[in-house]
């Protein structure tokens, strides 16, 4: 039985029908927070790289734009981290095993990986963004050797809204050094306080030898990229990942636009040099 | 106006009487499309269904919206899905249509919109109304906002497929593709005289030099203009008075922004995924489900619309995204002119200049 | 499969012409629907039964009495879910034109000098039901849209937030085709007043008289401007911000 049901007129197929996935896992990280499996049925989904997303959607609820979470070469399923704020977020945290999810991606730009092969990666996450950042990072910890010195820094308002923690263990475990810091201690945290501009003078910078990943809330970035200029890093080696509103995720309906620029589809990924065309993205 | 080697001869008057060569033409293209085109209405010239020839038009002058809802409809269906059954289907719906009555500066914005929607993930609904559309132009003379001359839309060589040049007895017909090639051949019509060019070229001069607005920079230059105008006072100026209303977005026919909805009928079960337009200066456009907006100023978004029409696609095409229509200095209420503010960022610009 | 409990709606009426909820009665064909879906448990308008017991109330009408102030209250008290409904209930609509005058004029115009002297006349200026209680959702308009209320019930019914408009009439005059009521030498508040309508009055050969309230971020002098250079004086133009306007311009 087909599920998805295209009409094909003059010689088009519509861009806006999604597939279906089953979803496999459901698990509760924080309380915003849920990560899930999902098996697509149609496994070309599946060919995705770290820091693209997919338009995940539910009939009566609409679309969202989601960062896939996953590392590479899944062969059955792929993971979302999602934060419920919407209707179609909200929604998609009553699912649970064995319902469906619709599909239409992977869409965007994804992180260009053999640019930071034999170099350094700061891998500077705030808040949320952490989610795209696993993907990258758990494809370039697949391949350890071929990088060099791995540092991830992430800030997160407080303990309980840390994702993954439970993995950093593992992610130290295969050489990436990992620097946490929280805004709002609770009376556990031992560690670092601030944002995580505190924590970039601490990185050992070879220059230009070092690339810097950074994905976070739009007000962090231009704090953290004054951050890494002062570390003598520079703009071409520097990459950032953009959210926009996205409603049709293929480039048409322009309410992702960046000055002229679509972000579901030359983006999600920039290269900051090239962010100087684009005095809105920042 | 370039060199039109064969021109042929259309008896009868703008209004479609009886016996006259438009009315045949129309009651041809009736047989088998849907016809839509000109009409007076509270009297002003509006697009709308034609059932009968004798509901025709033409006018000289732009109509108040443009026809970009016959190919991108205010609302249109995406998808149907059943919730229950977990069934989704793509709907693309479009049937043999004409229009009749596009203005050159409305042809080029047509010409416009199928390069965008086949770009990158061609959109089927789009190309597959506009694969079904037979357009009939129709001469002009500029009223006090055309500015089609100072973009080069004033004249139109291709992108239609019938074109209607007025000139005093009837009509000089040309054409632009096969498909109309084949009507005007069915129509029999015996080739231009002379004399007739000749009223039409005078009719043409008379034209080029009826126009008032103007913009005073070359096309080419215009993107270097707004690159370097981000700081201007004036979108702040502009910003101040505007009201957010987005009728500049709605009447323009080159801008395509569009919604996503999902209406679900009472039963909860079925329901559709529909698209209707947007527009980047309404208030909520670029708000996320976080609560940040991108575009938090009605100064940001006026300057983002301006400079989508003369910057920001004028790369990939060669030419602005603004066909000199005038509609939205019209249509606004607070009287924000586009020729009269891209002006004075030329102006300023210049000054700027060594 | 245990049959969960339906959620119960309860409509109720306050200073108001029902017409709102007549609007409601007036979905034929979706009703059946959503009668299989919900429990109406109050509906003065439709039916006898009365109920204390509901999870969403809509609520009709502007506040202009003490005893309303009362049982508003309770109604929020009992609700999960408080939908305005109507203009009356949402901005104050038209009932608010009272407040341009003292009370006791405006008892004294309407019923008499004796009125004065009798409790029985006890009138406060009009109020929007926010005035008083927290609103969660609103159905603006005098009356509302049918499509409207039938996408906010469908919506709560699915668990999502409905829908709001917030961008001015003017893009659902174009939608609509219409050309624009000042090329026709008409005023009207369109560029300032919430959509959602499909410009229904415009469409048919009227103006948009502001019923559904302003927009979010409205220019207001921008088009106190406007109006002014099509022939109003400042008093005409306060006027027409004053029909449905006055509660939400005026605090009373």
């Amino acid at each position: 039985m087909s599920l998805s049901v295209n009409q094909t007129k003059e010689g088009l197929e519509s861009p806006y029908l999604p597939f279906p996935g089953v979803i496999e896992r459901v698990t509760r990280v924080t309380e915003k927070e849920r990560l899930f499996s999902i098996a697509p049925l149609n496994p070309s989904l599946l060919e995705y790289g770290p820091g693209q997303f997919y338009m995940v959607g539910l009939p009566g609820y609409g679309e969202a734009p989601i960062s896939i979470t996953s590392g590479p070469g899944e062969t059955k399923e792929f993971e979302l981290c999602i934060r419920a704020v919407g209707n179609v977020t909200n929604a998609l945290h009553r699912l649970k095993r064995g319902d469906f999810v619709w599909l239409r991606g992977p869409f965007g730009t994804s992180f260009p990986v053999d640019e930071m092969r034999s170099k350094d990666v700061v891998f500077i996450a705030g808040g949320i963004g952490v989610v795209p950042m696993r993907s990258l990072i758990k494809t370039v910890l697949k391949d350890r050797q071929g990088f060099g010195r791995l540092t991830l820094i992430y800030g997160a308002k407080s303990p309980e809204e840390m994702l993954f923690s439970e993995e950093f263990d593992g992610w130290r475990g295969k050489g990436l050094e990992v620097l946490l810091t929280i805004d709002k201690p609770d009376t556990k945290w031992t560690g670092n306080v601030g944002v995580v501009t505190t924590l970039i003078p601490k990185v050992e910078v070879a220059e230009g030898r070092t690339i810097a990943v950074v994905i976070g809330p739009p007000v962090m970035y231009k704090f953290v990229i004054l951050s890494l200029r002062d570390k003598l890093i520079r703009p071409e080696d520097v990459f950032v990942s953009l959210e926009r509103r996205m409603k049709c995720g293929v480039g048409k309906c322009g309410h992702c636009q960046i000055n002229g620029c679509y972000v579901c589809q030359e983006g999600p990924v920039f290269r900051l040099s090239d962010l100087k065309d684009l005095p809105e993205a920042l | 106006m370039k060199n039109i080697e064969f021109f042929r001869y259309l008896p009868g008057a703008a209004k479609a009487k009886s016996a006259s060569g438009l009315k045949k033409l129309v009651n041809t293209l009736l047989k088998e499309h849907r016809v839509y085109g000109t009409v007076k209405r509270d009297g002003f010239p509006v697009y709308a269904e034609i059932a009968d020839a004798s509901e025709l038009e033409l006018f000289s002058t732009p109509t108040h919206l443009s026809a970009k809802q016959f190919l991108f409809p205010p609302r249109e269906t995406l998808l149907r899905y059943d919730i229950r059954r977990h069934l989704h289907e793509a709907v693309i719906e479009s049937e043999r249509q004409a229009i009749i009555g596009l203005h050159p500066c409305d042809i080029h914005a047509i010409a416009l919109m199928d390069e965008v929607w086949a770009y990158g993930r061609p959109d089927a609904n789009y190309l597959s109304r506009r694969e079904k559309t037979l357009i009939v132009g129709a001469d002009c003379m500029p009223d006090e906002y055309c500015f089609c001359k100072s973009l080069g839309t004033m004249n139109v060589n291709d992108g239609f497929d019938i074109f209607l040049h007025k000139i005093k007895k009837g009509f000089l017909v040309r054409t632009a593709s096969d498909k109309g090639e084949e009507i005007i051949a069915g129509l029999k019509l015996r080739e231009a005289k002379p004399y007739e060019v000749k009223e039409l070229e005078e009719r043409e001069r008379l034209r080029e030099a009826s126009f008032k607005a103007r913009l005073d920079a070359l096309p080419k230059d215009l993107p270097e203009v707004f690159a370097s105008s981000n700081e201007s006072t004036v979108w702040e100026r502009i910003g101040s008075i505007c009201t957010g209303c987005g009728s500049c977005n709605t009447v323009c026919p080159t801008c395509y922004c569009f919604d996503i909805k999902d209406e679900v009928k009472a039963s909860l079960s079925e329901g559709e995924r529909v698209r209707v337009w947007d527009g980047c200066t309404l208030e909520d456009f670029a708000k996320v489900a976080g609560g940040h907006d991108f575009r938090k100023t009605r100064a940001e978004r006026l300057r983002h619309r301006f400079n989508r029409k003369f910057r920001y696609l004028t790369d990939r095409f060669g030419m602005p995204f603004c066909v000199g229509c005038g509609r939205c200095s019209r249509a606004c209420l607070v009287k924000i002119n586009i020729t009269e503010v891209t002006n004075e960022l030329i102006r300023e610009s210049n000054k700027r200049r060594p | 499969m245990e049959k969960k409990e339906l959620p119960r709606l309860a409509f109720f009426s306050f200073t108001c012409c029902e017409g709102c909820q007549l609007v409601v009665l007036s979905c034929e064909d979706e009703l059946p629907d959503i009668l299989s879906l919900v429990k109406i448990v109050n509906f003065r308008e439709a039916m006898d039964q009365k109920s204390d017991v509901y999870d969403i109330a809509f609520v009709e009408g502007s506040i202009t009495k003490a005893e309303e102030v009362r049982k508003l209250k309770k109604i929020r008290k009992n609700a999960r879910v408080v939908v305005a409904l109507g203009a009356c209930s949402s901005t104050g609509g038209l009932n608010c034109l009272k407040n341009r005058w003292p009370m006791e004029e405006v008892k004294k115009e309407v019923y008499g000098k004796d009125a004065l002297r009798s409790e029985l006349f006890a009138t406060l200026p009009t109020r929007a039901i926010d005035e008083i209680i927290q609103v969660d959702y609103y159905l603006h308009g005098c009356p509302i849209s049918k499509k409207e209320f039938l996408n906010l019930t469908t919506s709560l019914l699915l668990g999502k937030r409905p829908d709001t408009t917030n961008h001015p009439v003017c893009v659902d005059c174009k939608m609509a085709g219409n050309t624009c009521v000042f090329e026709k030498d008409m005023t009207c508040v369109g560029p300032i007043t919430r959509a959602g309508c499909d410009a229904i009055c415009v469409t048919y050969g009227a103006i948009c008289w502001g019923c559904r309230g302003l927009v979010d971020n409205p220019n207001t002098d921008a088009h106190a401007e406007t109006l002014k250079r099509h022939g109003l004086t400042a008093d005409a133009v306060m006027r027409k911000f004053s029909l449905y306007g006055t509660c939400k311009t005026r605090k009373c």
